[in-house]
């Protein structure tokens, strides 16, 4: 009997460890935060590659009174998921976190961040790129939910040794001055493909690129559909003539990608600035071929992160302070020496740090190119269906090449479909 | 009620011991089991307000046409993948079964291996197998002198290449339930039956089928519970596009209507719709197999 009781005990024990590990621990923060020694403790959200782990450590030791508790989680959608799911439990957890390029989708709900406004944010913001800056701040300006990280321009990349081989423009500089539009950059590549035999990046590439380079998308600023015309229908039209003129590489997987652009395949491809790190590790083959220049038809962006807080947190002045130091300037170009996220910070640009020759890119300056495109990106209004309408349409336009449907009839059902999703 | 409570508590040693299970199974499946009836009637995007919308997320999925389209995908992938599989798997069994056959031990294990094998590397590497292009396939192809596939270009193609997956992972699974089955037999049928001259083929017809029917409906059953939720396969092969031709099964289509597009309502009661499909088909599985069992 005695040994019954004493199981009991146990269990329970262990029972009660079980279930308060489940459970978000509340009362912690509390006895933490006010501790002995007066430190703040604040808890930070990112993920591998968001900022630079040298900057997190100067942070640690500019601000002694704060306990800085940094965890560093999985990257891509499951870390949106695990932020979603915060956020729909209350926002009760980090205090600081890093939000990817769809920081703006993360408007709608801007009453669970902190407003980085009240925090004295404005005094910084001519430091950063102007439109970067507002892909964080609700419509009025009034509301900023993230300070900017990096910024990811899209460029050109392109073979320079195939480019030469056609004799079209092959320096950096001819590309900017002689290739213009898209039509232009087409041209070209039909020279490319009669000499060398090579290709451009699948038929889904070039919409995107040029859907991402235009000032209006799917949506207009009043959250009106505008994707069945304008830009939009421009980019589509774009892309299946490039199709059909036989200068797109076929629409496949990644794999197939990669082995083509090993295989002399590919001459060219709209890229952001972290597509540089990919095609070193996807080619090496191609070593010392490659060159990048000013993209035809403008420039877009396709990615780079934001640092915000939380409402729920109870320092939002030092997590401000914390934020306003991780993504200073200084710390910025760290983060572009370590995995070469390009910063938002355009007054370091022509640092002598931020020089970057690159052996795989036969030695260019590849910031003589990416500090020119970043401060001429345009950015769209966005709208939280983007991502719906996107994959909607993309999926209709790569069934004009593989399954070799009417680009007309694509379109239509396409557009039928997006609709039918934003009718309810 | 009170009496199963009294009970209970007279034995609440052992309870309390079994609990640990009970309090999981409680938070992480009974819970969302009903959340998920009341999440079916509501509009939701996972971060703001639930808006009650009745049986109108079910209207808007019996019209949409990418519903019944993915279902259809479905139905092919389950039959493509599971009708040629489930047959080989029997006859492997078979096969490894005969007196004649030795080291037995080998071919199940393997025949099984391919079941734990991490799914995803497995699609990997059956992606630039039947890759377009640069595929091993491909190459084959051209060396025999035969025309390259474009095996993701077209719906039956990707289709196929699925089913294999499928197939190759489970069907050394069904082989060794099969295997168990047929171990359980008496061998003193199949003396009396050769005694009277039968064929190995009339055994197989006349003693092996009837005696393991009840594993093979078994089996049926789970690769007709598996082959609605065909989910990894299309999502890892399309990778971060949209899924190739043919491949948009139900459960990738609530997946991404769910985390993708953030109707997580319409997601729950998709997955109504799905358990309801499932059960229906698993009735007519069991009704179909189980009718002579007189």
């Amino acid at each position: 009997m005695k040994m019954k009781a004493y199981s009991s005990i146990l269990l329970a024990l262990c029972l009660a460890l079980v279930i308060s590990a489940c459970s978000q621990n509340t009362s912690k923060p509390d006895n933490e935060n006010k501790g002995d020694n007066g430190k703040v403790t604040l808890k930070l959200w990112y993920w591998n590659g968001a900022f630079s782990d040298a900057s997190l450590q100067a942070a640690k030791e500019k601000f002694p009174n704060i306990n800085l508790e940094a965890e560093k989680l999985p990257s891509g959608d499951d870390y949106l998921t695990k932020l979603r799911t915060t956020l729909a439990g209350g926002g009760n957890g980090p205090d600081i976190v890093a939000m990817d390029s769809w920081v703006s989708s993360m408007l709608q709900y801007k009453d669970q961040f902190v407003n980085l406004y009240d925090q004295g944010a404005s005094d910084i913001e001519s430091q950063y790129l102007d439109w970067k800056w507002k892909l964080a701040a609700d419509q009025e300006n009034k509301y900023l939910i993230g300070l900017p990280i990096d910024v990811a321009p899209v460029v050109l990349f392109y073979r320079t040794d195939l480019f030469k081989q056609a004799g079209v423009a092959s320096t950096p500089q001819e590309l900017h001055e002689q290739v213009k539009s898209w039509e232009d950059y087409f041209e070209l590549l039909k020279k490319v493909k009669d000499k060398t035999g090579s290709q451009t990046g699948n038929i889904a590439d070039i919409f995107r690129s040029i859907v991402g380079q235009s000032a209006e998308n799917f949506f207009d600023k009043d959250g009106k559909y505008i994707g069945d015309q304008g830009d939009v229908k421009r980019a589509w039209d774009l892309s299946v003539k490039a199709f059909q003129d036989g200068l797109t590489f076929p629409f496949t997987s990644d794999t197939e990608k990669n082995a083509a652009i090993n295989a002399n395949k590919i001459n060219s491809f709209n890229g952001a600035s972290w597509s540089v790190g990919d095609l070193i590790s996807a080619a090496p083959d191609t070593k010392g071929k490659w060159g990048i220049a000013y993209p035809p038809g403008g420039v877009g962006n396709q990615g780079g992160s934001f640092l915000g807080a939380l409402k729920h947190t109870k320092h939002p002045k030092e997590a401000y302070e914390v934020i306003k130091f991780l993504v200073s300037p200084d710390n910025l170009v760290q983060a572009y020496k370590e995995f070469g996220n390009y910063p938002s910070t355009p007054e370091i640009y022509n640092l002598p740090e931020m020089e970057s020759k690159n052996d795989f890119f036969g030695g260019q300056n590849l910031n003589e190119v990416f500090s020119v495109a970043a401060k001429d990106v345009k950015v769209a209004p966005t709208n939280p269906q983007d991502i719906m309408v996107l994959n909607t349409i993309v999926e209709g336009l790569t069934q004009v090449d593989t399954m070799k449907k009417d680009s007309n009839q694509a379109w239509e059902e396409a557009q039928t479909k997006v609709k039918r999703q934003l009718s309810r | 009620m009170g009496g199963l409570l009294k009970e209970i508590y007279k034995s609440r040693t052992l309870y309390l011991f079994i609990s640990p299970f009970y309090i999981l199974f409680l938070c992480f499946s009974v819970f969302p089991i009903f959340f998920s009836i009341y999440l079916a009637v509501h509009s939701w995007d996972g971060i703001g307000e639930m808006k009650y919308v009745g049986f109108s997320n079910f209207v808007y999925l019996f019209n949409d046409p990418v519903f019944w389209k993915a279902l259809q995908n479905n139905i092919i992938l389950w039959l493509l993948s599971n009708g040629p599989m489930l047959i080989i798997s029997l006859a492997i069994a078979f096969i490894i079964n005969l007196q004649l056959v030795r080291f037995k031990s080998f071919f199940r294990i393997a025949f099984f291996l391919p079941n734990i094998t991490a799914m995803v590397a497995v699609v990997i590497i059956f992606q630039s197998f039947f890759g377009n292009e640069f595929g091993l396939m491909n190459y084959l192809l051209t060396e025999l002198g035969l025309n390259k596939i474009a095996w993701f270009n077209s719906e039956l193609g990707v289709q196929t290449v699925i089913a294999l997956m499928i197939g190759w992972r489970y069907m050394g699974y069904n082989a060794i339930i099969y295997l168990s089955g047929l171990q359980k037999i008496p061998k003193d049928y199949y003396e009396a039956a050769e005694l009277d001259g039968a064929t190995l083929f009339q055994q197989f017809t006349k003693i092996t089928l009837p005696v393991l029917r009840p594993i093979i409906l078994f089996t049926i059953m789970m690769s007709t519970i598996g082959g609605f939720q065909i989910f990894t396969e299309p999502q890892v092969l399309a990778g971060p596009q949209s899924p190739y031709p043919g491949s948009d099964t139900v459960v990738l289509y609530l997946f991404r209507e769910g985390f993708k597009y953030q109707h997580f309502g319409y997601a729950a009661s998709v997955s109504w719709i799905l358990f309801i499909i499932i059960g229906l088909f698993s009735f007519i599985n069991w009704k179909f197999f189980n009718k002579s069992e007189d």
